[in-house]
């Protein structure tokens, strides 16, 4: 078999994927409407996704915002503009590592501990189970993943952005020799409704992603316990793929097209 | 009451069932006989609708649910219970939390009235209400089974029951007390079983009709005395092994 012949049939197996994840998004969204809501396994899965990935994202925003406050204060401090710390690092927290690190952090941790739970379920009939008892898994199942996520993720986003710039702030006081005063000033001034817009509306979408992309593997695992290892792997992998790509995206078309309006 | 009429299926390229047509009236039960992947469990799955056939009709008191919508296809499903191959239970729930599944979900009554129909329900299955906080994981194969029995008869009193690989993976003492429950199901409950199995001596403890399915083909659809006398050399060869067993069968006198 060629080269070409592979890279057409692997185009063809995308696009039916992407097209079965389409429809299957659709069916999650569709699921949140209508009269049952299973209020006990959506508290849960808030709670999972929140209070679960709290340590990882507090860690990861500290960590961040110290990197990048140290490395900006240094390129800052040779053309004498250390007061703009503060500044830079709200376009780069808020704006961009903040959603971006959040959104990866839990497609690593939640998407995958989704995929691998409801996989197991299909593997072990247990999705067939639930049908038979007349009850639409996808409703039961997918839809509290899908609140947990959209409800939690910008929240995460938010600690993440208000620690990331703390870490930016003992960098500033420490290290650069910036006062306090100065700093948040600096944070202060580009601390507008625009960039906080950015902040909010990417994670969002990052949760949809990982909501839709978690559960179809999930939904979609065949092959036993080597199908749902293998579909966890996949569930991280495009997860993180599409927040970084939607990121661009969503970063283009609001600097593009919505500029004048934020 | 269910009907099959000229019933095709495939996965892909592979055709699972070949125009299966069979009929299995109100109360009676029918054990389905075959090799491994003969297309057994699919049939079970069809009747279910958790699968859709690709050409024939499915009737289940008298309803084609190959033509049903998915809200209609829920009614019809809470008239049947099905017992998976391996009890399929919920395995992160309690055994309790599992056989009051249905009851919890549909909040027909409140958790006093669903602990006591649960431990009823423990009880006639002939396990002891002590096992209620247990995970399935902790039971032994057989009281696994028990308890997806449980889970299935709990539901809505189903019409129908439907059994994929029952007594399979368990030793004899276990086999015997599970074939126990089923004709009991059957006896007191009156309900419509269908056992698919390939354990042919537990396949005659359980009913006195029998369909034999061949790479996807219905090749025999009767009772015992008409199996004994079958003639088609591939019933025959599905036999072979099992020929003493089969002129050992006594007629089974509850249905």
């Amino acid at each position: 078999m060629n080269i070409f012949r592979l890279i057409i049939d692997k185009l063809k197996y995308t696009a039916y994927e992407s097209q079965q994840l389409f429809f299957f998004s659709l069916k999650m969204v569709a699921s949140l409407f209508g009269r049952k809501i299973y209020w006990a396994e959506t508290i849960e899965q808030m709670y999972m996704t929140g209070v679960g990935s709290l340590f990882l994202v507090i860690l990861t925003g500290i960590s961040a915002g110290q990197g990048m406050a140290l490395e900006f204060s240094n390129e800052l401090g040779d053309f004498g503009a250390k007061g703009y710390l503060g500044r830079v690092m709200v376009l780069a927290i808020v704006r961009e590592l903040g959603p971006v690190l959040t959104g990866i952090m839990v497609a690593a941790r939640v998407a995958a501990g989704i995929t691998a739970e409801i996989g197991a379920m299909k593997s072990s009939h247990q999705l067939d189970a639930m049908v038979a008892f007349g009850i639409d898994p996808i409703k039961k199942l997918a839809a509290p993943r899908l609140i947990g996520l959209m409800t939690m993720v910008p929240v995460l986003t938010i600690i993440c952005d208000v620690i990331g710039l703390l870490g930016g702030w003992i960098i500033a006081i420490f290290i650069s020799n910036i006062t306090s005063t100065t700093y948040w000033v600096a944070v202060k001034e580009k601390l507008i409704f625009g960039n906080i817009f950015v902040g909010i509306v990417k994670p969002i979408f990052f949760s949809l992603i990982i909501a839709f992309v978690s559960c179809y593997k999930g939904f979609m695992s065949e092959g036993g316990t080597k199908g749902v290892g293998r579909s966890t792997t996949e569930s991280v992998m495009v997860s993180s793929i599409s927040i970084l790509v939607s990121n661009f995206v969503i970063t283009k078309i609001i600097s593009g097209y919505l500029k004048g309006y934020l | 009451m269910i009907e099959f009429r000229n019933v095709n299926f495939s996965y892909g390229d592979k055709q699972i069932l070949k125009d299966v047509s069979f009929f299995v009236p109100d109360g009676e039960s029918r054990v389905i006989m075959g090799h491994s992947g003969s297309g057994k469990s699919t049939i079970l799955r069809l009747i279910l609708g958790l699968i859709g056939p690709d050409s024939g009709d499915i009737l289940i008191d008298d309803q084609n649910i190959c033509r049903m919508k998915v809200k209609d296809l829920r009614e019809i499903r809470k008239r049947i219970g099905m017992v998976f191959q391996d009890g399929a239970l919920f395995d992160s729930l309690t055994v309790g939390e599992n056989i009051g599944y249905y009851l919890l979900e549909y909040a027909r009554f409140g958790l006093p009235e669903i602990e006591r129909r649960v431990a009823e329900m423990l009880g006639f299955v002939g396990l002891d209400d002590e096992i209620m906080d247990h995970l399935p994981d902790e039971l032994s194969g057989g009281m696994q089974r028990r308890v997806a029995i449980g889970r299935a008869l709990i539901s809505t009193d189903p019409k129908i029951m439907l059994y994929d690989e029952p007594t399979t993976g368990l030793d004899p003492s276990m086999t015997s007390n599970i074939t126990s429950l089923i004709n009991r199901l059957v006896e007191v409950k009156h309900v419509t079983s269908i056992v698919v199995t390939h354990q042919i001596a537990d396949a005659f403890e359980l009913a006195n009709k029998f369909i034999v399915i061949d790479h996807g083909q219905l090749i025999f659809d009767g009772s015992i005395a008409q199996l004994r006398n079958c003639e088609d050399e591939r019933v025959v060869d599905f036999l072979r092994p099992f020929r003493e067993s089969v002129a050992n069968v006594k007629k089974i006198d509850f249905i």
